[in-house]
């Protein structure tokens, strides 16, 4: 059934169309005030491609978003659409959809009424309009709901309308603003899932606005990391996370141990110690240190592993296992080491090879793991 | 506490240790009185008698001012909407010091007595006031247009005094609507007037009910306008109960006139909150 609205568009995808970007973000810079929410921002996706941009709040990616909308307006650069410059096209007529975060569902009409609000003013016929709900309501689910008003529904159901809103237009772009924010977790990852599916059948391009890393790595083909306005780094989601260009992304993807560590001379190379016992020939990609420097190194959880004798890199002076946490199939231990604690996610062990609270620990790890940074200058 | 049990209703109490002696009380004497038959030297006999309401339904001058007070309570109540509508959106989207402005004007004239009022809409409406005399400077028209003591300017009057009525109401109830939806309507390629059609004023529908239940209910009731700036060629409900009962010394027919304005209106509070209910079934949904 979707097949048949959205055929026209699948069909140009493969197509010759797709060596012509869909949507090219060219240099946009947003200032409000003396704060640059946006800098200098360039992106360009192809047909079909779902796009997360990540990144804290603030980072400048709710900005971009609303520029793309037509809401705010960039101070310089350029977005084309299918070749079509969006700068002074008003909203109306930018054909891009949006799901806001609280749904923004019209609360005085019906489930069917706000499927078809944005179909009256595209002048379609009766039948065609009455045919396109029904296929809305079939394709999200919402059959037997068409009657109902948004008060009357249950969070997830209103994403649904939501999304059935935005799709009935049969937009060239659709854009989730931190669209599951509002669901709780189980639910959530069921209509990712569910959306997932749905959006790569239909082919919708899409970009998504997220702050929850891993609503962008169950969406996204890509993944866009914002920070203070500029993107980071964008690439596939494998990508991004194991070579991460910058200590911000590495920091923000996955949970990363950020540990102190003084550089020293090992013979003809330079060595970290981290503590005591705890040191290990820095990596290739280490930043130049001299001895006595003092050095962070970001190291992702699961990368640590966890022995009751000496390891490599962790010759003596043992740690101290002070929380062990289940979480179900991972389990997280947190290592003392001196002032300093070491995160430790791994696979749940039985019960016979769990970790006591109080035991002495030594920590292993592939040095060629760890990134080494010079540290942040403490305001 | 033994007093605990019944805290919630000492919350009323100041409000109707004043409504019920001095409005309630006085409300019942009235609708007795309609009741009670008319005698000149004794002014009331009690008695149960639906003889006032006969005579006041059966007499065509009685009509006659009924008609006219329902004519300019709908007249100034269509007018109200008409100006309060884009007002009201105007001030439910402004903020900071213009938005503060505005509603200062809109209260403005609540604050200044409905005499003073009167007597300023005198002095611009009269033959030499300040419309005709500008009018006539710009050589518009040749003589001054007769406002004061006219049904125009009696509208006029009115009008000015029960706008904010109508504004407040509509402006509550703007100022609730989520900016987002707007926003969606834009996105899903409604125009900003298809967005205001079918999402604006639905929206607004209670405020606007709100509104006109107050002013067609200040209207009908209205004294003091209908005396200072109307004139008898066109009588009003209000003066002519006043009539009735302190000159005529007739007090059952008054009662019988008054009570009959109450139901008017009772029974324009009804319907308009039927028809807000039709209206807006999502209401409903809401519960």
């Amino acid at each position: 059934m979707a097949g048949s609205l959205y055929a026209r568009g699948s069909e140009l995808s493969t197509a010759a169309v797709t060596s012509a970007p869909e949507l090219e973000i060219a240099a946009v810079s947003k200032r409000y005030g003396s704060v640059m929410a946006l800098e200098s921002c360039s992106l360009s996706m192809n047909r079909g491609e779902i796009l997360a941009l990540l990144g804290p709040s603030g980072c400048g990616k709710s900005t971009l978003l609303n520029i793309i909308a037509g809401f705010e307006t960039s101070d310089t650069g350029s977005i084309r659409l299918r070749g079509r410059s969006l700068n002074d096209v008003v909203p109306h007529r930018r054909d891009v959809a949006m799901v806001f975060q609280n749904y923004a569902l019209f609360p005085h009409m019906t489930v069917a009424e706000n499927i078809a609000y944005g179909l009256y003013p595209r002048r379609l016929d009766a039948t065609t309009i009455r045919a396109r709900i029904d296929e809305m309501l079939a394709l999200l689910k919402l059959s037997g709901l068409e009657s109902r008003y948004p008060a009357q529904l249950s969070g997830g159901q209103r994403q649904r309308v939501a999304l059935a809103r935005a799709l009935a237009i049969q937009p060239q772009m659709l854009l989730l603003d931190e669209a599951f924010s509002a669901l709780d977790r189980n639910l959530r990852e069921e209509m990712q899932l569910e959306l997932s599916l749905l959006l790569h059948r239909l082919q919708v391009s899409t970009i998504l606005v997220t702050h929850d890393q891993r609503e962008a790595f169950a969406l996204a083909d890509r993944i866009a990391v914002m920070e203070t306005g500029r993107i980071s780094q964008i690439g596939a989601p494998r990508e991004i996370y194991e070579q991460p260009a910058s200590d911000h992304v590495l920091q923000f993807l996955g949970t990363t141990n950020s540990l102190d560590g003084i550089a020293e001379a090992a013979g003809t190379t330079m060595a970290l110690r981290i503590a005591g016992g705890l040191a290990f020939a820095c990596p290739p990609q280490a930043i130049p240190l001299r001895a006595g420097e003092r050095a962070v190194v970001y190291i992702r959880t699961e990368d640590v592993g966890i022995a009751l004798h000496p390891t490599a890199v962790h010759t003596s002076e043992p740690g101290n296992v002070s929380l062990v946490t289940f979480l179900g199939a991972q389990e997280r231990i947190v290592v003392s080491l001196g002032a300093q604690q070491v995160v430790i996610e791994r696979p749940t062990r039985s019960t016979s090879q769990q970790i006591a609270i109080g035991a002495a620990a030594f920590l292993d790890f592939d040095p060629a793991k760890c990134r080494i940074a010079a540290p942040a200058v403490s305001p | 506490m033994r007093l605990g049990r019944y805290a919630p209703w000492l919350w009323l109490f100041p409000a109707g240790a004043l409504l019920i002696p001095f409005f309630l009380i006085p409300l019942c004497v009235v609708v007795r009185d309609s009741f009670y038959r008319e005698d000149p030297v004794r002014f009331l006999i009690p008695d149960f008698t639906f003889a006032n309401y006969a005579r006041v339904l059966g007499d065509r001058y009685y009509l006659t001012v009924f008609g006219n007070t329902l004519l300019i309570a709908l007249v100034i109540s269509v007018i109200a909407l008409i100006i309060a509508v884009p007002f009201a959106q105007y001030v439910a989207r402004s903020t900071g010091k213009q938005r503060a402005l505005l509603l200062w004007i809109i209260y403005l004239p609540l604050y200044v007595s409905v005499i003073m009022r009167a007597f300023g809409w005198m002095v611009i409406t009269a033959d030499s006031g300040l419309i005709n005399s500008t009018l006539m400077s710009l050589r518009l028209i040749g003589q001054p247009i007769k406002l004061l003591f006219e049904v125009e300017g009696m509208t006029l009057a009115m009008l000015h005094r029960y706008l904010p009525l109508m504004i407040i109401p509509i402006v509550t109830t703007l100022q609730k609507l989520d900016r987002d939806l707007l926003k969606a309507s834009a996105n899903l390629g409604g125009s900003r007037w298809y967005g205001w059609r079918r999402i604006v004023l639905p929206m607004a529908i209670p405020g606007m009910v709100g509104g006109t239940q107050l002013v067609f209910a200040g209207v009908l009731s209205d004294y003091v306008l209908p005396s200072l700036t109307g004139t008898t060629r066109f009588p009003m409900v209000a003066p002519v109960i006043f009539y009735e009962a302190a000159t005529n010394g007739a007090w059952a027919t008054a009662s019988a006139m008054g009570t009959l304005v109450l139901v008017v209106v009772a029974l324009f509070l009804i319907i308009s909150s039927l028809a807000v209910r039709r209206l807006m079934p999502w209401q409903r949904a809401v519960q």
